[in-house]
């Protein structure tokens, strides 16, 4: 026994030689990013390093998560986990080290998408999210600034911190999950089980923000955000969402008719209006898949998706670099309990100054996008 | 070329016989020759001024089968079978949707499904077996495969102007070549004449001794004729050898590499296909009995395949080889 705990701790401290910390990226409640470099090969590294001393009940539930998904996951869409090491009574995680995200590159707003470039995101994403899906994973924070860029371009899944299995229907998850706006209907009606369909919903969104520059579905509270979705995409009837009265929130909600889904996108193509609709389907059963969207003759059809390296990017990346992994301050114990994620999204939208503006941002849009106005009453 | 195409551009001349009769007016070929027969989508024959006549003002009923026909529906037959005609201008039809290349397909299997099933089509609407369904799945593959067709259809477009362009030059290559070769046969001539003429005045003018004057003078004139043979011939090699390499650059690839086929779905993992059963009996399972779960798109069926999965995961899964994911943003 004793030998192999020494040899554990061999192993550990050799791991912990091949990286060197240069500079402090960010700083987040629960883990500092620091970015670094492989000593031997000079590859740039982030390396988050999680707290471990103020823990009440151990390891962090996020970092437990993201070791667990990234040891599965190996994809050129999503964050390589390089290695993983302690140091003292904290957790190490290396990870890739990309420049910047989604969300800087939409907000940027000195760059211009063309549907090509949407496409190209939209394919990686997928791709990325796809083979999550097909071990079982869901990633269940998808938004746009957990879609980091690498500096060839490259879309990469990130922060994994509230990822889980899924498939198993005698165990119970949680339906407080996911930042709102990207928040699937099962999810805001209660759904204790659900499946890979609440990813795409939040792709959905992300597909739609893209085209429009702003938060699709920005709703101001979590009750506010059922109304949002039911005011731009119309209240679900029975024929459409069976089912939907037996899950734990639901109830007859003020009825929202169905408005023109298409007059808002005015600039996507007709293919792309639909893989959205598609994606934003009420029930969660007919929604499409990430292995059916990528079938969808969308991509297949002109223009083709621009390649990676020649995709916009912002010129400075150093926002990007700041918030490198994802950011520390993503990095917050949510465990299956409302509490936490209820704090969590406090802390998102006060903690950071990012969040405020987007939130700001996120109210414009929805001034914007009076849906009520344009639909027949 | 298509044959209907070429038969448009009146290349092949249209199906006539001697004793052709109009089945509408009845007039005959024998009285009026250059009387035209056409054809319409039902493969109901008709002469050119009835065809007026009747469609002149818009869409009207055949007189045979009462189908909705327009004028410019019409055309000339060009075989005498009308089966063979029909078939032609399905085939036709089909090539136009249905014209993915070997190399759209990444392995040879896959192009082989893709034929049988464009074969199963055309055959469809060849035998009028089902062809609702058929038109149904030509409508379906035309929406999904828009820029592939329209990019094959480009591809086609090209490859035939590049034809065209090659037999035009062919047909100029030849012209020149006998212009030339009329030319020398001309030039010899007259060289033949001037060196004769100036054998007589040599002959006439020199004191030297006739023989030789005659001999050199033969020399000369095997020698100049030699000389500009071989000189048109090498010129007309190095004509041919640019004309050559203009067909090749004839910009044909300008951007093959963005246009390679590609697949959206494509993944560095090789699905493992586990075949699942219609139904399994789980009698302890009571969670679906309750309700609720297919509301948030949990079914049975995929619960079971995650159960199936996890029971079997990575027993068929070869090792990655490491080259395939190594970063290449690894900097």
């Amino acid at each position: 026994m004793a030998s192999k705990a020494i040899l554990g701790e061999e192993i550990n401290k050799e791991t912990e030689s091949l990286y060197k910390k240069e500079k402090k990226l960010g700083e987040g409640t629960y883990a500092v990013v620091y970015l670094g470099h492989h000593i031997k090969t000079n590859r740039k590294v982030a390396i988050k390093k999680i707290k471990l001393g103020n823990m009440r009940s151990g390891l962090d539930m996020s970092a437990i998560r993201e070791v667990k998904a990234l040891r599965e996951l190996r994809h050129p869409n999503v964050i390589e986990l390089i290695d993983v090491f302690s140091h003292k009574t904290s957790l190490n995680l290396v990870l890739e080290f990309l420049d910047t995200d989604l969300e800087i590159v939409i907000k940027d707003k000195s760059l211009v998408f063309m549907p090509a470039d949407i496409k190209s995101w939209m394919m990686m994403a997928l791709r990325g999210l796809d083979h999550c899906h097909k071990c079982w994973l869901l990633h269940r924070d998808l938004k746009p600034n957990n879609f980091l860029i690498a500096a060839n371009g490259q879309l990469k899944l990130a922060d994994f911190g509230l990822a889980r299995e899924f498939g198993d229907v005698k165990r119970a998850m949680t339906s407080q999950t996911v930042t709102r706006w990207y928040r699937a209907p099962e999810l805001l009606l209660g759904a204790t089980n659900y499946t890979g369909s609440i990813d795409i919903w939040a792709m959905g969104c992300i597909f739609a923000e893209l085209s429009l520059r702003a938060p699709y579905l920005p709703g101001a509270s979590d009750l506010e955000q059922l109304t949002t979705i039911f005011r731009a995409r119309g209240t679900p009837s029975e024929d459409e969402w069976p089912g939907m009265m037996k899950l734990p929130m639901g109830y007859s909600f003020e009825k929202f008719p169905k408005p023109q889904f298409s007059d808002l996108f005015r600039g996507s193509s007709e293919e792309a209006v639909d893989l959205m609709n598609k994606m934003l389907t009420f029930n969660p059963t007919n929604r499409i898949s990430a292995a059916d969207a990528l079938k969808h003759p969308y991509f297949a059809n002109l223009p083709r998706p621009t390649a990676p390296e020649k995709l916009p990017r912002p010129l400075k990346s150093l926002a990007g670099g700041e918030e490198g992994e994802g950011g520390g301050d993503e990095v917050v114990s949510v465990d299956d309990d409302v509490v936490a994620s209820k704090k969590r999204l406090f802390q998102d939208a006060f903690d950071d100054g990012l969040e405020a503006e987007r939130q700001k941002m996120g109210e414009q849009a929805a001034k914007r996008m009076d849906f009520s106005i344009s639909s027949p009453a | 070329m298509s044959v209907l195409a070429s038969a448009i551009k009146q290349e092949i001349p249209a199906f006539q016989a001697d004793d052709d009769t109009c089945p509408q007016c009845k007039s005959e070929r024998y009285l009026n020759r250059p009387m035209k027969l056409l054809v319409g989508p039902c493969y109901h024959k008709m002469c050119e001024s009835c065809v007026s006549q009747r469609f002149d003002a818009g869409p009207a009923p055949c007189p045979v089968c009462e189908r909705i026909l327009r004028k410019a529906e019409f055309y000339q037959q060009i075989f005498e079978d009308l089966t063979v005609e029909n078939e032609v201008r399905i085939r036709k039809r089909i090539a136009m949707t249905f014209n993915k290349r070997q190399e759209d397909f990444k392995q040879l299997k896959d192009y082989n499904d893709y034929l049988e099933m464009v074969e199963d089509i055309t055959l469809r609407l060849l035998y009028d077996d089902d062809t609702d369904e058929a038109e149904y799945m030509i409508e379906r593959y035309r929406r999904e495969n828009t820029a592939i067709i329209e990019r094959n259809q480009s591809k086609l477009r090209r490859d035939e102007t590049i034809q065209r362009l090659a037999f035009d030059q062919e047909q100029q290559r030849k012209q020149q070549q006998r212009e030339e070769h009329l030319r020398q046969l001309a030039d010899e001539e007259r060289e033949k004449t001037d060196i004769k003429n100036s054998l007589i005045t040599a002959l006439a003018t020199s004191n030297m001794d006739a023989k030789d004057i005659v001999k050199a003078k033969m020399v000369q004139l095997k020698k100049s004729s030699l000389s500009t043979r071989s000189m048109t011939r090498n010129a007309r090699f190095k004509a041919e050898a640019i004309l050559a390499d203009e067909y090749d650059s004839n910009e044909l690839d300008e951007d093959e590499a963005n246009n390679a086929p590609f697949d959206p779905s494509e993944s560095p993992y090789e699905p493992v296909d586990i075949k699942l059963l219609d139904k399994y009996d789980d009698p302890k399972n009571t969670a679906f009995r309750q309700g609720g779960l297919a509301a948030a798109g949990v079914t049975r069926e995929m619960h079971q395949r995650y159960l199936i999965e996890g029971a079997l995961a990575g027993l068929f899964v070869n090792p990655l080889d490491e080259n395939v994911l190594a970063s290449p943003e690894a900097q």
